[in-house]
């Protein structure tokens, strides 16, 4: 069941993700970040190569939005793995111009409105209106996969 | 010949298998032909690999793998393993690498590469099949439950059918065993198969005396594919207490990359465990095994997913050391039980070969002897570097 809430929320989240690079961000100027508590080493090293110049800041414990969003931050840096909700959340309302979602040192994700709103709109439309009638015919598709045989060539194959 | 290759990840520095089997293709085939490269890197840490690879083929061009969003709409259908791998900019490497190397033949690294095939100008193609991703991909249904058991068979299904269709579209098709050739010919008949499995250098098999550990046992694997961090929970949970009530001393080494950072996120309870246990070391990366072989009693192949033939198993062998693996682990090699190496299926079956092995000195230098003929007479890189290069010859029509 986890197996299957992690599918669904990486679909959804996918319409907000991109992977980025070191380089798509270095024309920004960036100069205080806001971090989440519980990183570990490889991701402040991950921060740091995209955000070389940046003051880093990490929330603090009781730490209110109220009191983060009065700071404006340029960027803020969101570790998936491990620390609280609560600091996410925080950070992904703080009012940052860059929100980034790092689940692992290797991979740093933007998080927002990709592509602007005609390719997000037509991707919505695609993936909830059409993904019933995509599926229904791919239901189509396998029935006639099962009616040539394909399968069943395989897996005898295989023994 | 000029060749292009396509791949999804860089073959250096050879971490895996995979990468391993592909590297030495490179180096070999760059010596007689002009060759150029064009794939994805993981990470952007991995540019020395990129200068690396430059060395032997010009053009090559390397980009992070960004996919891009939504290329595909819902009803392509497409197993999420192949829109993973596409991305605006590598198609465009493609097609300028296309029009100004002008390739006699272009092989793809894997299947999931086959989606750039319109990039290339008509140039013949060679697909690789490392692994036939609709069977590892049908061996997961076994292992789901409920929701999860439909969107695995539907997953196989889609699997199915874009590897069908890539098989039948390519000039020729490269696996890795004779098993899996048969399977491809069987789903596309009209498809030309070569089978050529991992091999090693000559290098690898020159002999030199082993110093085992008494009880000291070696786990391999890339850990970012899951088949082998699955071999490795399964070791560590069921066969390794086994191991540890008869054979007390038993220590196991565990190297691979990703080890501590993939356990932590599939299973962080048994890297807890693994990490306070005293038996267990994490060894993480080797960059040279040679050393790390020549001092353990065995090596445990547990593996219970995935396809393909394990290379690990190949070069543990090319290095004395006797192996105990399951009939997964074993497919694909022309080996036996108790000749070339050890099969155990299931916890029990395992702990009992893997004790057995760890107990007895003649009969690790039987298994020994005989693995190291077996890779001596069938995996020789040289020759079969050579049966690729007829693959391409023949796919591209150019006499070499």
């Amino acid at each position: 069941m986890n197996a299957l809430v992690r599918c669904l929320a990486g679909y959804v989240l996918d319409f907000f993700r991109e992977r980025v690079a070191s380089e798509d961000l270095k024309d920004q100027s960036v100069l205080r970040v806001l971090v989440t508590p519980s990183l570990d080493q490889g991701c402040w090293d991950s921060i740091r190569r995209v955000f070389p110049r940046a003051d880093l800041r990490v929330i603090g414990p009781g730490e209110g939005i109220a009191h983060i969003r009065r700071q404006r931050f340029d960027a803020a840096c969101i570790g998936m793995a491990g620390g609280g909700q609560r600091e996410r959340v925080i950070a992904l309302l703080s009012g940052a111009r860059h929100k980034l979602l790092i689940p692992s040192p290797d991979y740093v994700y933007r998080f927002g409105m990709r592509r602007g709103w005609q390719a997000l709109s037509w991707a919505i439309v695609d993936r909830f209106a059409l993904a019933p009638f995509a599926l229904l015919w791919f239901l189509m598709v396998a029935a006639w996969l099962h009616t040539t045989g394909l399968p069943r060539r395989a897996l005898e194959a295989e023994r | 010949m000029r060749i292009l290759f396509v791949s999804p990840f860089l073959p250096y520095p050879p971490i895996a298998g995979g990468h391993a089997l592909i590297w030495s293709w490179i180096r070999r085939l760059s010596q007689r032909h002009q060759t150029a490269f064009v794939g994805f890197c993981e990470r952007e840490s991995d540019a020395a690999g990129a200068q690396e690879i430059a060395r032997y083929c010009e053009p090559t061009r390397v980009r992070l793998r960004k996919p891009t969003p939504h290329a595909y709409t819902s009803f392509a259908q497409l197993p999420r393993w192949v829109t993973e791998f596409y991305c605006d900019e590598l198609a465009r490497d493609v097609g300028e690498v296309a029009i100004h190397f002008r390739p006699e033949v272009v092989q793809f690294l894997s299947s999931n590469m086959a989606q750039y095939n319109r990039f290339t100008r008509s140039a013949p193609t060679v697909m690789t099949a490392l692994e036939l991703s609709f069977l590892a991909y049908h061996r997961r249904i076994a292992a789901a439950r409920g929701l999860e058991r439909l969107q695995a068979r539907l997953d196989w299904l889609r699997m199915l059918r874009f590897e069908t269709r890539a098989f039948r579209r390519a000039g020729h098709v490269v696996t890795v065993s004779e098993r899996e050739a048969k399977v491809v010919s069987a789903v596309a008949p009209l498809a030309r198969v070569t089978a050529i499995p991992p091999g090693v250098d000559p290098e690898q098999l020159a002999w030199r005396p082993r110093h085992p550990v008494s009880g000291r046992v070696l786990y391999l694997g890339h850990m970012e594919h899951f088949p082998n961090l699955d071999g490795l929970i399964f070791l560590y949970t069921d066969i390794w207490p086994r191991v540890r009530h008869a054979y007390p001393s038993a220590r196991l080494v565990v190297a691979g990359q990703g080890t501590r950072e993939q356990l932590a996120r599939v299973a962080p309870r048994t890297l807890d465990a693994m990490q306070h246990d005293a038996s267990v070391e994490i060894a993480g990366f080797i960059p040279d095994l040679r050393a790390a072989m020549d001092a353990v009693g065995a090596m445990a192949a547990p593996l219970r997913l995935g396809s393909g033939v394990r290379n690990k198993v190949i070069e543990a062998m090319a290095a004395g050391v006797p192996v105990v693996t399951t009939t997964r682990g074993a497919e694909g090699l022309s080996v036996a039980h108790d000749r070339e190496l050890l099969i155990g299926d299931g916890a029990e079956s395992f702990a009992a070969q893997l004790v057995r092995v760890l107990g007895d000195r003649d009969l690790q230098k039987r298994l020994s002897a005989a693995g190291r003929d077996l890779v001596a007479r069938e995996h020789d890189n040289d020759r079969l570097a050579a049966r690729l290069e007829d693959a391409l010859a023949e796919a591209s029509g150019v006499r070499v």
